[in-house]
């Protein structure tokens, strides 16, 4: 290596550019720009350098690697800087970290952060290139004479100054590497190097204020160690001072004084005492080497000699330096250790207590870390989780395990993400319901390493939602069930799903024997229970008589924690056996009594429960008001039914005398006739009894008498013949007539019988036919607008079959496939007015969905099926029974179209066509133009559906908005009225609510949503429990409401806004205490018992969207005839051509109802505004009138 | 079915005033959106007038809050000219009448500016 002593060099493989900046930031040194990075090995190998500085992109990084390492090896002094993007200074750094870190021989700088770095970075290199030189140098001098001069201990100790050096190092080393504590570990070395290398010596720190500190001094004399220590705090160096710590500290290179003037000492002194401190510490010769680590300087290192009078060399700065270099490292690390260890006491103090299961499990789901959390949500210690294998398996519920453990080890598998819910079993094997959010964490190749989770309480949650979904579920079935019978299973499956319960029964009170008789009998899929079924199926229970019939004559829900233990319970040995453990059972209650009784058993031990109980008594209340509704339309239903068959026979009867008889003998006389034929022929009264007279009648009718006289003579004279013909007869008549001999057993010939049919309405129906084809047209394009009309497809249907026959066919049916796979019959019509019994007969006969009914075979392919003539066949497999068989041979079909009704994909029913009576054979045209009816109508019936599903929703929303019932005040009178706005389908946003709220107070609500629909009606909900959870904590309405109002903001993303009139009232005596409070409602009035009308309250901020909401409250009393009437905006926006109802009018109505009851008011109020109102009503309206009796 | 009839008209000094007449309610908020489309976001200011509005229900209400709220939120301003008794009594309950920036006139507004 050739020694540069004027000049440094500065190597590059770089662009011209990083070129031109260090050439203009470095004047004086040399620059050589080699390009490629193998020549600059070469040139560091022939010439050597202060500064490598290397370009790189991505691609050339391991051969960077490479050559830096090279560069270093063969010229120990160089220092290089690698340039290149973010990316890869990134991972070159974890790279070089190894082998460079003591010596930050090589760094990395990223290009982006420009020219002004890079050079800094070369300065710097330059500097401790510059300084290794120096150091060589003084070591190459210092190596052959001994450092010191006058030390007594280096002498007799006799040891090569070498030897020692090292052993000085190894035992530093060891010191700075025992522990983390810095301050002790410095002081520790501190201590070590005095006197071997220094008489006193000091470490200062940079702390994070960025103030020095002494932490750690000693002085041989060990009463002067306290001054060292002092002298830094009491005289603190100027940070801009040109020499000594402070220099150090700001260039990062040391100093080294190998004998200090007096006159430099005066100089550093602050005033005549430091002066004097500093002469007694001592200063003659010193070294002061930077703490530098990770490029950043910590502190300094100060070495002095005093009255040794030893002269540091080369050889001391040397090892300053070495010592320094460990000692920074020291630090660095220690200050890193601590400062990762307070952030993870703060993460894991945040883990502790957050209230959720955090963990951490291996690849294998063996759990490696759980929280704190765990114990508190599940009561098992946390080493449970960590030391047991199988112990989260456990702890799963059964019925999770499989799916659980699946998405675990799917995501440990497959890395990424997955939130699923499961079941847990807490320490008393209670179920909690938890959400499990688990991720993969992986390492830089993307291979999983560990997996971490965080498990979610949301029990509660569930069962709110549980709650909702059962009594959702269960008014879904009641609402499209037929009977209780094709109810009851749902319902307790329905039930039991929801809320988790394992086995469900259903009692119905069988009124004449006074029995309870199970209905139904539910259990969960797999579970084996047929002992207990097999008991409750057996057993009738009489009023009081054990669980069930305890709660059949009380009527209230009733409870059981441990049925095994419960005496009055009959089926307790049975339930034992199969483990039934907890049981629950609630009324049904229709028509204010009970009707039945609902019970519900798990094997789990479940404490009773007051949501559940509460929405068990909705439920059964409903189920109720369906069989009491059930039950009058099954007498309706069968009265009707009875009707018709009565009709039925009547006319059936007539049909069978639809024929004309005429016997004659065989000498020709009229032997006998019948009713009919005398009708038929218009045979005056006065020709009976006459033969001649008889046959001039007949005669009088035909148009083509000779031509029948010809025939009947010839019929006469061959006793023999048949015939078959048509009669045209005067006035457009046509009969059918058919003729035939009467003989005897034996052959013998009596004479003839001849039997005429009036056709004259079928031949008028041919005639028609030949215009159908134009009518068809008519039809196809009219009916469009006819299916568009109706929001109920009941009455389409049926007038889409009208306008079928006769034009398309003699009879038309439609057939729609029920949600439970029945069919159902919505519509028939016939040509022929007199077969309407018929019609109305196979109205309740549609095709069995079990039988073999064509019809089937359409809906289950969706493929039409014409037939040009019709089998008898045909007809038995499609009649249910003989009776249905009879009525479809009377059709007298002929030929049928049967085409599928669908949309959406989904076929879910036919129209039948029969042609009949009119002899019409359908062919493939017909069939063309009966799919398009059927296309058309199959799209309106499914718009109708959705129309109706949407209705009924809203319907149930509404429903679940008002309370079931107003509680009674005592020495209140209370009256509620609620009026659906007119259209059905949107439902308002009105509620009111009337419930206690503890020690005798009562509380009194009513409010308005913004808006109609859906959304309003679930803000609607919310409203009203928010209203009900409040009332709970705080007596004070305009607290309720502010609560009320913070709720609806955090849960109201669309500005939707409410209204809400909020009232406790608290009876007292001889009075009643109302405290009102208004947000944004109409204010309650008053009608006091003279007849003044008086607003009770202040207005106050609408709800829901500002947090700085006003509300005042304002008591005031009712006394014994006065009355409040809480009212929402529908009442006021009554209208009519003149103009809304309004508040006046309303105050006006009121003064007029003066010492009226409640209802009487709620009458009144009533009556006025419909008086007034023309058309529906533009907004709901609900209404509450409280009022003290006399 | 309600009727409403959204009239507006840009005065000189470019603030757009949208007269509503009629019934603003659930049936008709949807003409007014249409409108308010139109002309809210180019107007810095826009005055609702409501001297010839018969009547105002709660999703009109809500819908004037919100033009409102959009307003301050773009820096825009929205003034309202005051409705009949009926119309009126609707801020009043609701205590939005503080809230918003009611006017006698646009003049009253401009002077004002």
């Amino acid at each position: 290596m050739t020694e540069e002593s004027n000049g440094t060099r500065i190597l590059l493989s770089a662009t011209r550019e990083v070129e031109a900046a260090l050439r203009s930031s470095f004047k004086e040194a040399i620059v050589r720009n080699v390009h490629s990075q193998q020549d600059l090995l070469g040139e560091v190998e022939s010439d050597g350098a202060d500064v490598a500085v290397i370009q790189v992109d991505g691609g050339a990084l391991q051969l960077t690697v490479e050559l830096a390492k090279k560069a270093t090896a063969i010229d120990k002094d160089i220092s290089i800087v690698i340039l290149s993007d973010d990316r890869t200074v990134e991972a070159l750094r974890g790279d070089l970290e190894s082998v460079s870190v003591l010596r930050e021989q090589i760094v990395c700088l990223s290009d982006a952060s420009g020219h002004s770095a890079l050079t800094s970075e070369v300065r710097a290199a330059l500097g401790r290139a510059r300084r290794r030189r120096q150091y060589r140098s003084l070591i190459e001098t210092g190596s052959e004479s001994p450092v010191t001069k006058h030390d007594p201990e280096e002498e007799t100790a006799a040891t090569p100054v070498g030897q020692r050096r090292v052993a000085f190092l190894a035992e530093a080393g060891e010191l700075l590497s025992e522990s983390l504590d810095y301050g002790k570990t410095l002081a520790e070395v501190v201590r070590l190097a005095v006197p071997y290398i220094a008489d006193w010596c000091a470490v200062d720190v940079v702390e994070a204020d960025g103030n020095l500190r002494r932490l750690a001094a000693e002085h041989r004399d060990p009463d002067k160690t306290e001054l060292a220590m002092m002298i830094q705090e009491r005289w603190p160096a100027r940070t801009d001072a040109p020499f000594g710590v402070p220099k150090v500290l700001r260039t990062g290179l040391p100093e080294y004084y190998s004998e200090i003037p007096d006159s430099l000492v005066e100089a550093s002194a602050f005033d005549d005492e430091h002066l004097g401190v500093l002469r007694d510490i001592g200063l003659r010769s010193v070294i002061i080497v930077p703490l530098i680590a990770r490029g950043r300087t910590l502190g300094t290192i100060s070495l002095v000699t005093a009255e040794s009078g030893r002269l540091y060399g080369a050889a001391d700065l040397s090892l300053a330096e070495d010592l320094a270099r460990r000692a920074a490292l020291a630090v660095d690390n220690a200050r890193l250790f601590r400062e990762i260890q307070q952030t993870e006491q703060r993460f894991r103090a945040l883990v502790q207590t957050i209230e959720a299961i955090v963990w951490e499990a291996d690849r294998d789901l063996n759990f490696t870390f759980v929280n704190e959390g765990a114990e508190i949500m599940l009561g098992y210690p946390v080493g449970s989780w960590l030391t047991d294998a199988g112990f989260f398996t456990r702890i799963l519920h059964p019925e999770d395990r499989e799916r659980t453990i699946g998405f675990l080890k799917h995501v440990a598998r497959e890395g990424g993400e997955k939130h699923f819910e499961s079941r847990l079993l807490d320490c008393d094997n209670k179920i909690i319901w938890v959400k499990h959010m688990a991720y993969a964490v992986t390492d830089r190749d993307g291979v999983v390493e560990s997996i971490r989770g965080l498990t979610v309480d949301i029990t509660d949650q569930k069962r709110v939602e549980s709650l909702q979904s059962a009594q959702h579920l269960t008014m879904r079935v009641i609402a499209e069930a037929s009977s209780l019978g094709d109810a009851a299973p749902l319902i307790l499956k329905s039930v039991c799903s929801s809320l988790g319960w394992d086995v469900g029964a259903l009692w119905l009170v069988d009124k004449p024997a006074d029995r309870l008789r199970l209905l139904d009998f539910w259990t969960r899929p797999g579970l084996k229970v047929s002992e207990f079924e097999t008991q409750s199926r057996q057993i009738e229970f009489t009023r009081g008589m054990a669980f069930p019939g305890r709660v059949w004559e009380s009527g209230m829900p009733a409870w059981m924690v441990d049925v095994t233990k419960d005496t009055a319970f009959s089926r307790a040995e049975a339930a034992r056996k199969v483990g039934l453990n907890s049981g629950f059972a609630f009324p049904i209650i229709g028509g204010g009594e009970t009707v039945g009784v609902i019970e519900f058993f798990d094997r789990q031990q479940r404490e009773p429960d007051d949501e559940v109980l509460q929405t068990m008594g909705t439920i059964g209340r409903q189920i109720g008001q369906f069989l009491k509704r059930r039950e009058a339309e099954d007498a309706l239903r069968e009265r009707e039914a009875q009707l018709a068959y009565q009709a039925a026979v009547l006319e059936s009867q007539s049909e069978g005398t639809i024929e004309g008889i005429l016997v004659v003998s065989r000498e020709g006389t009229i032997e006998s006739y019948n009713r009919r034929f005398i009708e038929m022929w218009r045979v005056p009264e006065e020709a009976l009894g006459s033969d001649t007279a008889i046959l001039g009648a007949l005669v009088e009718n035909l148009v083509e008498p000779e031509e029948w006289i010809t025939q009947g003579q010839f019929l006469f004279e061959n006793p023999a013949e048949v015939r078959r013909a048509e009669l045209p007869l005067k006035g457009d008549r046509v009969f059918d007539l058919w003729t035939q001999p009467l003989k005897g057993k034996d052959g013998a010939y009596y004479g003839r019988a001849w039997y005429f049919r009036d056709i004259t309405e079928i031949k008028s129906n041919e005639k028609a036919l030949q215009q159908s084809k134009e009518r068809f047209e008519i039809l196809a394009r009219t009916s469009p607008t006819i299916l568009g009309m109706f929001p109920d497809y009941e009455p389409m249907l049926q007038r889409l079959a009208e306008l079928i026959v006769p034009a398309l066919s003699d009879w038309c049916a439609v057939d729609l496939l029920e949600e439970g796979g029945s069919i159902r019959r919505l519509a028939i019509a016939q040509a022929d007015p007199s077969k309407a019994a018929v019609a109305k007969q196979l109205k309740e006969l549609p095709p069995d969905p079990n039988g073999n009914a064509a019809v089937l075979e359409v809906i289950r392919t969706g493929r039409s099926d014409l037939q040009a003539t019709v089998s008898d066949e045909r007809l038995v497999a499609a009649a249910r029974n003989a009776e249905h068989l009879r009525l479809l041979r009377e059709i007298g079909h002929r030929s049928s179209m049967i085409v599928p009704l669908s949309a959406r994909g989904r076929v879910f029913g036919t129209m039948t066509l029969v042609s009949a009576e009119s002899s019409r054979q359908f062919g493939p045209s017909d069939l063309a133009l009966a799919e398009d009816l059927a296309r058309r109508a199959a799209i309106s019936i499914d718009n109708a559906r959705l129309y109706n599903e949407t209705n009924r929703i809203a319907r149930t929303l509404q429903q679940s908005l008002l309370p079931p019932g107003i509680p009674e005040i005592p020495e209140v009178d209370i009256a509620t009225l609620y009026l659906p706005a007119g259209e059905g389908n949107e439902v308002g946003g009105d509620f009111y609510d009337v419930f206690p709220t503890g020690r005798g107070g009562w509380a009194v609500v009513i409010g308005d949503v913004c808006g109609k629909g859906a959304d309003a009606a679930a803000m609607t909900g919310l409203a009203r429990h928010t209203i009900r959870a409040a009332a709970m904590q705080t007596r004070k309405p305009t607290r309720v409401l502010a609560m009320l109002n913070e709720a609806m903001i955090q849960s109201n993303p669309n500005n939707r806004f409410l209204t809400v009139a909020y009232s406790r009232l608290r009876p007292a005596q001889q009075r009643l205490h109302l405290t009102v409070a208004c947000g944004g409602h109409p204010l309650p009035l008053i009608i006091r018992g003279d007849g003044v009308v008086e607003a009770a309250g202040r207005p106050g901020t609408l709800i829901g969207l500002f947090p700085d909401a006003e509300a005042h409250e304002r008591p005031v009393d009712l006394h014994p005839g006065d009355a409040v009437v809480f009212y929402t905006d529908g009442v006021t926006e009554a209208r009519s051509k003149s103009g809304t109802y309004g508040e006046a009018r309303l105050r006006a109505l009121l003064k007029s109802c003066a010492g009226l009851g409640a209802g009487e008011i709620l009458r009144a109020i009533k009556e006025s505004i419909e008086d007034f109102q023309e058309g529906a009503l533009r907004d709901d309206v609900a209404l509450i009138v409280v009022r003290m009796p006399n | 079915m309600s009727e409403l009839d959204v009239r507006v008209d840009q005065d000189e000094q470019g603030v757009d005033v949208v007269r509503l007449i009629g019934e603003l309610d659930l049936s008709t908020v949807g003409e007014m959106e249409a409108v308010l489309q139109r002309v809210e976001e180019r107007s810095s200011t826009l005055v609702l007038d409501l001297a010839d509005l018969e009547f105002l229900d709660s999703t009109g209400l809500r819908l004037i809050y919100e033009v409102d709220e959009r307003a301050r939120h773009s820096g825009r301003r929205v003034a309202l000219i005051r409705g009949p008794e009926s119309v009126h009594r609707v801020f009043r309950i609701t205590k939005l009448e503080s809230r918003l920036q009611f006017v006698a006139s646009t003049e009253e507004l401009l002077g004002n500016k």
